[in-house]
This record gives structure tokens, C-alpha cells and sequence, in this order.
């Protein structure tokens, strides 16, 4: 067995950027990885324009809206993101198939709580996919489910006037038919 | 943000409107109905006339305009829900409705299909 230094990983080789997070957490990503943060990418490009002459490599970047839990989650989701289309360059069928699979079992691990966290930091981050995904799990979640439920769910309250809820329950009567149970 | 803020939100945190309205977009019209009595921001998340619109034929205007009805609507909603109740003849000679179902989330249905004229919904 070759030893490391004479195997290097591929992408060790690419530029690392460095994330802090709200609770002083400090992730060294790749460039690949972080650029797929279009907030950081922003960051990072307003910085490399201020400063052409620096050319150091040492860009920190805080985040001081993201805490270190969820975006751990989002760069294991944007490796693995990454990973499967570069496996998967030329054939798009394929590509969704492997995400799919990939999103299925990411979902087993993820708890509902959790998801609401992941969407507020990839909607800061503004990661398009990890985005359209966690809204898609969460809706999905939601499906065919309570009002009561999905109140719960997402930490909101009956905020109706005296009987315009009633209403609305009347009106669509049928769309509370055949709902699952909390 | 203070320590204090950061466990309150962790403990329950509160999505902006625009994540709200990401995720209900995801859902479908029947979904839509139920989730207006969840609460007033959910309700206009549900009622977005971007999101009744893709239930919609594409080119729902044109189609329409080929009917004899005339139908008053205020938002994609209203018609929407309008058409799953009332079906309409579009092209009167060669006898094609305009569906909606709620329960079943067709878009549209192009045939003449007697069931359709059962104008409720069909509960499962």
C-alpha cells in the first residue's frame, strides 16, 4: 500500500476557503465547495477585486449567520453534490438517479427540526439545490397532514380573527378529508 | 447575535416568509385549501396566484376565450376552484371541457368525460 504523500487526493491540490461560523467555528473548504455558496462566492469575489494585489490564499470569510451544525451538514450535502456530477458528467439520467438515492438516505438521518435550521442556512447561503431540496423534504413532511400538524411543525400559531378559521374549515371541508393523523 | 437569541432560534426556528412561500409553492391545490387555515401568512403563501397558475392549461386565456361562459375571477385560485365545480364547454360544435379536480390534481381535462360533469369533487 502506497503511502499518502505518494497518492495525494486529487482536489487537495485546489484552494481551500475558510468559513466562520456564527458560533466560531472555522471549516477550511474547497473553492468548489464554498463557490457553490453564492453568498460567500459573493464575498469572496468583492474581495478579490479589493484587494488584486494581496494574493494571499488565506481568505476568511465569516458567516455570521450560519451556526457551525447546519453548515457541516451543507458541505457534506455540497461534496457529495458535487461528487455525483462530476461521476456523472455526461449522462443527466443517471445524475438524478444518484442524487435521488443520495437525498433518500440523507433524509433518514436529518430530523424534521433539523430541517427548518438546514433551510434558513442554505437560503442565507443562498445554495440553490440544498434549497429546492430541503423545501421539497419539507413539504413533502407536510403532505396530507394537519392543520394542527403542520402548525407544530413550523412554530406558528392561529392568528385568525373569531370564526374566520371556522370559515376557511367549512369552505374547503373536503380538503380536510382522508388527512393522516399526527 | 447574543447567545440568548441564538438558543432561542435554535429551539424553534422561524422560517422568513420567502422559505415559507418556497416550500408551499411545493405542495398542490388541495394541500393550498387546507393550508389557509393554518395561519394568515401560511394562507397567503397558499393562495399565490403563482402557484394556482401552474395547475392551469398553459394557455388557459386562449381556452377561455373559446368558451361561451363567462367567468369573473380574482385570483388563479378562484378560477381554479371555480372550474373543478363547473366544468365549461369550450368549442360548443366539437364538445370539449375544461376541468379541474382538486382531489385528483388534474390539470386539465380535454375530453368529454360524463363523470366530469359530476361537478364535485369525487371523494376518495
Amino acid at each position: 500500500m502506497s503511502n499518502q504523500s505518494e497518492s495525494p487526493n486529487p482536489t487537495s491540490s485546489s484552494n481551500k476557503i475558510t468559513l466562520k461560523t456564527s458560533d466560531n467555528e472555522v471549516f477550511e473548504v474547497e473553492e468548489a465547495v464554498a463557490m457553490k455558496f453564492c453568498t460567500v462566492k459573493q464575498y469572496f469575489d468583492d474581495e478579490n477585486n479589493n484587494n488584486v494585489t494581496s494574493g494571499t490564499s488565506t481568505t476568511l470569510i465569516p458567516l455570521p449567520n450560519v451556526e457551525s451544525h447546519p453548515l457541516a451538514i451543507l458541505i457534506t450535502y455540497c461534496k457529495k453534490h458535487l461528487e455525483i456530477k462530476a461521476n456523472n458528467a455526461d449522462n443527466k439520467k443517471e445524475m438524478e438517479i444518484d442524487m435521488e438515492h443520495y437525498e433518500r438516505e440523507f433524509l433518514k438521518n436529518v430530523m424534521p427540526q433539523e430541517l427548518t435550521e438546514l433551510i434558513l442556512a442554505a437560503n442565507y447561503l443562498n445554495f440553490k439545490e440544498a434549497l429546492d431540496f430541503f423545501c421539497r423534504a419539507v413539504a413533502s413532511a407536510i403532505q396530507n397532514k394537519s392543520v394542527e400538524y403542520v402548525r407544530k411543525f413550523f412554530g406558528l400559531e392561529s392568528d385568525f380573527k373569531p370564526g374566520e378559521e371556522e370559515k376557511l374549515r367549512e369552505e374547503f371541508a373536503w380538503s380536510f378529508e382522508g388527512v393522516d393523523e399526527d | 447575535m447574543a447567545e440568548a437569541e441564538r438558543k432561542r432560534l435554535r429551539s424553534k426556528p422561524e422560517l422568513p416568509e420567502e422559505c415559507m412561500r418556497e416550500i408551499v409553492s411545493r405542495l398542490n391545490p388541495k394541500e393550498w385549501c387546507r393550508g389557509c387555515a393554518v395561519s394568515q401568512k401560511f394562507r397567503e403563501a397558499c393562495e399565490s396566484d403563482e402557484n394556482w397558475v401552474r395547475f392551469l392549461p398553459p394557455d388557459w386565456l386562449a381556452i377561455l376565450s373559446r368558451s361561451s361562459a363567462h367567468l369573473h375571477f380574482t385570483s388563479f385560485k378562484q378560477l381554479y376552484l371555480h372550474l373543478s365545480d363547473n366544468p365549461i364547454l369550450i368549442d360548443a360544435n366539437s364538445m370539449v371541457i375544461l376541468f379541474c379536480s382538486v382531489m385528483f390534481l388534474e390539470i386539465s381535462c380535454w375530453l368529454l368525460d360524463w363523470l366530469c360533469l359530476a361537478s364535485k369533487p369525487l371523494l376518495v
